[in-house]
């Protein structure tokens, strides 16, 4: 049927993609509200943005170095330069994202057809992409990160500093109290609020710089599965037969991998490196999305719409994610948000083994371990907070999962 | 068709009931067989009780007897060399100007507190131990771990036997020994009446099997072969004597020649080598107790040695559980499922003192000589670790002190070489380094180190970064190493932790594949450093992977291998662990003291000085649990 349709020309072809395009934006603005409505999405997606929040800003948070301080005569910035590499994009990536959600509200108040909107908005995506790069790129290259030999808590307590000008807490993630005296699992006090861990370091500024590792692990290892997952389904769905059938074999033989059991023993082998870990979880959970794109690609591809784009001898990639992918793409949002509840339980999971994180790094799996290692006496006072922390964040993600479902689902969508 | 009942199926019939009376009938015959064999069973039960109580009686008999001839021949004396010692129950050390030795004693040796001489002590009671892990081997010679050989201490015995108290060796199986004066020459002469557990006497011939065994190429126990590699022969010389000759003199020569398990070659009898390790599971041997069985997953269960040709052993059972939680193992203890554990630090701390505790079970910390030791190993390949300036600075930086006080609670030592502080091969003049950050922060600079712009120490172009190897799961060690993270970046160190899997991590210490690695060995009562620290155990994947090289070090190592003559020995010992302490290629942490709570209702359970011995604890006969 095809090669009937050859004759038309490619504004004929534009048209249905067009309006296909301005009704997913108004839809978007649809479900987001209905996803707005119930009070417990919004809880929950406020959770998560608070942890966003604190992973990005912790080094301002909980650090042993003061923001500024006068030694010897001199004005120092210690905090400033000993932040790392990673402390810098980091920062640089927040700040870009926060502008970028800023531009968008406002753009979306102007005044303007969608289809300006949505240009202006990829515009400012665009640069503040491109910029977040460079500047990342640029920390990388030309910073290292600086040794501080100083110890702040001991030049404090000899009166060595003057106007120093500290963090709300004085505790880096690695700090630790001096050996002399045991200060190690101490009960919470008016210095350590959740008391200390094993070495006496600060159970708070732990969990808050315990924060990164979660979100790393759940955004990155997912961000890695959903771009397989679209394309390995795009593909099935869209091609059928052969690569359908042959395709869903090797996602079976995936999912027949047991996921834990090849970290562990990755971990064995190659030890522990936590970016290591998010690509392998990332490699190994794509085929649920696959599963789903593969579906709603099957049922698209019979649409109208997708004949005409053939028809108008538009090529492979455009056919495949410019028109089909935007209409089926709402499942997949869904099965993400739940992917990362599970990729941050499994790395819970591996630190509580005790072969997650490298030392000296706080994750909240490894405080749980240290807390209730099996070879020693449960404390449960180090285990309430990560656990409770861990169980909400895992609970967050599922809840705005639920929440999108539910918004998505056209017959609970009953708009306005 | 009509269905006349014709002869064919009469036949059929008959035969039918033919082989129906026919089955009945032999389940009749069955059964009155095995009525017949149990009664026959009973009978012998009786007869065994009846042998066994008089075996009681005639070892109580013989242990009165002796312990009467004890009473006669009072203490007995110290041995000092070129002299002869005939003590009055018999036994003989005599050191012959020449260097030769020769030591007999007519009745095998007694514990240094043995639990027979206690007015309360009684046989009988079961002793049930936690080994941990299940054993994959518990067949001699070719055992894999620990703990086969943990199953192996009561049931296999060798020639001669270490003395607890003093380190002497004193005959077992032999009789007598005799050692000549150049060292190349170990005569054994056996006891009479030995005895395997199946009854099958012990004779020259097995101790010229076990010896072979353990000399073919094929069977499976490589590491072992090698301490034998200077044993040329063991030649049987009579049906009581045998013989064995080196081609090299060496200082502990006697501790593995003596220290042969013998094993009966009538059971481990093989052909081809595979065969032999193939019976990983069989395990027979001329000791106090043998195996009764080995529920798979859950115990091994040894039984008195009612053959037993020594004394009578002192319990009826003993028990090995397999429970690898601590905590586990630790609740069963409370329980008194099982009778001794091993408690981590914490635990050790929290209930040594808890007086209701204390009242119920027995607590026992004792420092052993072969505890072994943790260290902090450099690669001394890698320039940052090239000269000892360095390594010297970077042991002040840790605090070994407090970590023996905070992270360790106090059950732990301080060491300064390899050598174990408890014996004479230490020498208590060499002092550890002390603990002096500002000291050792001169001595980098003084070694040409200095701060680089981003606070790091640089020399020569090489940063002062690298990466601790260490295995996983010990969070003790993992926070040990966290402080010393901590140390040496306040001295402009940079170091990362790695933890890797424990076979990995060995992995890569046999490829070199490290900066820093962090660790322990075991230990042993003298200490050979050859092993570890000689320039020629580098090649061929060695012990000694930091790559210790010093050519004085390695004269005197092999000069004090030779010496068999202990004081002359010491006195090189001492001169090695100079030079060892002052090169420091490794950080010496600290040794383990043992930490052990038993039932109370065991008695005579004071450790000897090379450790716990719980074949010579008893239960008193009020207080047995098990019968």
């Amino acid at each position: 049927m095809t090669e009937l349709h050859n004759i038309a020309c490619s504004a004929t072809a534009e048209v249905p993609s067009l309006a296909a395009e301005s009704r997913a934006a108004a839809y978007w603005t649809v479900v987001g509200r209905a996803f707005r409505r119930s009070w417990i999405n919004r809880l929950a997606s406020g959770w998560i943005l608070l942890i966003i929040l604190i992973a990005i800003i912790v080094p301002f948070l909980a650090n042993g170095s003061p923001y500024t301080v006068v030694i010897d005569g001199q004005r120092e910035f210690p905090l400033f330069r000993n932040l790392t590499r990673a402390d810098w994009i980091i920062l640089v990536c927040g700040s870009a994202a926060a502008i970028y959600a800023i531009a968008h509200w406002r753009i979306g108040k102007r005044p303007g057809t969608n289809e300006e909107v949505r240009a202006t908005r990829v515009k400012w995506l665009l640069s503040l992409l491109l910029c977040a790069a460079l500047i990342s790129a640029g920390i990388w290259e030309l910073k290292h990160d600086y040794l501080d030999v100083r110890d702040y808590h001991a030049l404090a307590k000899q009166g060595k500093l003057q106007d120093a000008v500290f963090a709300p807490l004085r505790w880096g993630f690695a700090d630790q109290e001096p050996l002399d005296v045991d200060h190690t699992f101490d009960f919470p006090t008016h210095d350590h609020v959740l008391g200390t861990d094993g070495n006496g370091r600060d159970a708070l500024a732990r969990l808050l710089w315990g924060a990164r590792i979660v979100l790393g692990i759940g955004l990155i290892s997912e961000v890695i599965a959903l771009v397989i997952g679209v394309m390995y389904g795009a593909i099935m769905g869209y091609f059928v037969g052969t690569a359908d059938i042959l395709g869903m074999r090797f996602v079976e033989i995936v999912e027949a991998i047991p996921t834990l059991f090849l970290l562990i023993t990755f971990v064995a082998i190659y030890g522990r490196n936590i970016y290591m870990l998010m690509v392998i979880i990332g490699l190994t959970s794509w085929t649920g999305i696959a599963r789903f794109v593969r579906a709603e690609f099957l049922r698209i591809r019979a649409l109208d719409y997708v004949t005409a784009a053939r028809a108008a001898g538009l090529p492979l990639s455009s056919i495949l994610f410019r028109h089909m992918l935007p209409n089926g793409l709402t499942p997949v949002i869904v099965t993400f948000t739940f992917g990362v509840a599970a990729a941050v339980t499994s790395e819970s999971i591996l630190s509580f083994l005790g072969i997650g994180v490298e030392p000296p790094t706080p994750s909240w799996g490894s405080m749980l371990n240290e807390a209730g290692n099996p070879a020693e006496t449960f404390r449960w006072w180090l285990a309430i907070a990560p656990g409770f922390l861990i169980f909400l964040t895992v609970f967050a993600y599922n809840i705005i999962g639920e929440g999108l479902r539910d918004a998505i689902d056209p017959r609970l969508n009953k708009v306005q | 068709m009509d269905n006349r009942f014709t002869l064919k199926d009469f036949i059929f019939v008959i035969l039918f009931f033919v082989v129906i009376a026919s089955v009945v009938l032999a389940i009749y015959q069955y059964s009155y067989q095995e009525d017949r064999l149990n009664g026959l069973k009973v009978e012998l039960q009786r007869l065994n009780e009846a042998q066994k109580q008089q075996l009681t009686v005639l070892t109580d008999m013989r242990n009165m007897l002796r312990d009467g001839v004890r009473t006669t021949s009072g203490v007995e004396s110290t041995t000092q060399s070129n002299t002869t010692q005939a003590s009055a129950d018999g036994r003989i050390r005599r050191k012959n100007p020449d260097g030769s030795l020769y030591v007999y004693y007519p009745t095998p040796p007694k514990s240094p507190r043995d639990p027979r001489a206690a007015s309360d002590f009684s046989a009988g009671d079961w002793l049930v131990r936690n080994l941990g892990n299940e054993p994959k081997v518990i067949a001699p010679f070719i055992e894999k771990d620990y703990y086969g050989q943990i199953v192996h201490d009561p049931v296999l015995e060798s020639l001669i036997a270490q003395n607890p108290e003093t380190f002497e060796y004193e005959p077992l199986l032999a009789e007598s020994f005799r050692q000549s004066a150049d060292g190349l020459k170990f005569t054994f002469k056996l006891r009479n009446g030995l005895t395997f557990s199946d009854g099958h006497p012990l004779t020259v011939d097995d101790v010229v099997f076990s010896y072979n065994t353990v000399m073919t190429d094929g069977v499976d126990c490589a590491p072992l072969r090698g301490y034998y590699e200077h044993v040329k022969a063991c030649k049987k010389i009579d049906d009581r004597t045998v013989e064995f000759t080196m081609d090299e003199p060496y200082f502990q020569a006697m501790d593995f020649i003596g220290g042969l398990t013998i094993i009966p070659q009538h059971i481990y009898k093989f052909d081809k080598p595979e065969d032999f390790n193939r019976m990983g599971a069989i395990l027979i041997g001329s000791g106090p107790y043998m195996i009764e069985k080995w529920d798979r997953g859950q115990q091994i269960t040894l039984v008195r040695n009612e053959h037993y040709w020594g004394e009578r052993p002192t319990f009826d059972r003993v028990v090995m559980k397999f429970i690898q939680n601590p905590q586990t193992a630790f609740h069963a203890f409370e329980n008194e499922q099982i009778d001794a554990v091993s408690p981590d630090p914490e635990q050790f701390t929290k209930y040594s003192k808890d007086s209701d505790f204390t009242k119920k079970f027995t607590v026992r910390l004792f420092p052993r000589p072969n505890a072994g030791y943790a260290f902090l190993g450099y690669n001394l390949t890698k320039p940052m670790f090239k000269d000892k300036q360095t390594r010297q600075a970077l042991t002040m930086l840790i605090d070994r002190k407090a970590i023996i006080h905070t992270f360790l609670k106090d059950l732990a030592m301080e060491i300064t070489s390899p050598f174990s502080t408890l014996t004479p091969q230490n020498d208590p003049s060499i002092k550890p380094w002390p603990y002096d950050p500002e000291v050792a922060r001169k001595k980098l600079a003084d070694a040409g180190w200095k701060p680089g712009d981003d606070g790091v120490l640089t020399r020569d172009g090489v940063r002062f970064e690298f990466d601790l190897s260490m295995g996983t799961g010990n969070p003790v060690a993992e926070r040990v190493a966290n402080y010393i993270k901590e140390q040496f970046e306040k001295a402009g160190i940079r170091m990362r932790i790695t933890p890797w899997e424990f076979a990995v991590f060995t992995g890569r210490l046999d490829e070199r594949n490290f900066d820093a690695a962090f660790l322990s060995w075991s230990g042993s009562i003298e200490d050979d450093p050859y092993q570890i620290w000689h320039s020629d155990s580098i090649k061929d994947k060695g012990s000694n992977f930091v790559g210790f090289s010093n050519k004085e070090a390695d004269k005197i190592i092999e000069e004090a291998r030779r010496t068999l003559d202990s004081d002359k020995r010491m006195a090189l010992w001492h001169k090695w662990q100079a030079i060892i302490a002052d090169e420091q290629p490794y950080t010496f942490l600290q040794a383990p003291k043992d930490r052990q709570f038993i039932n109370g209702r065991f008695k005579n359970t004071e450790p000897y000085k090379t450790g716990l011995a719980p074949y010579d604890w008893y239960v008193p006969a009020a207080q047995q649990k098990y019968h």
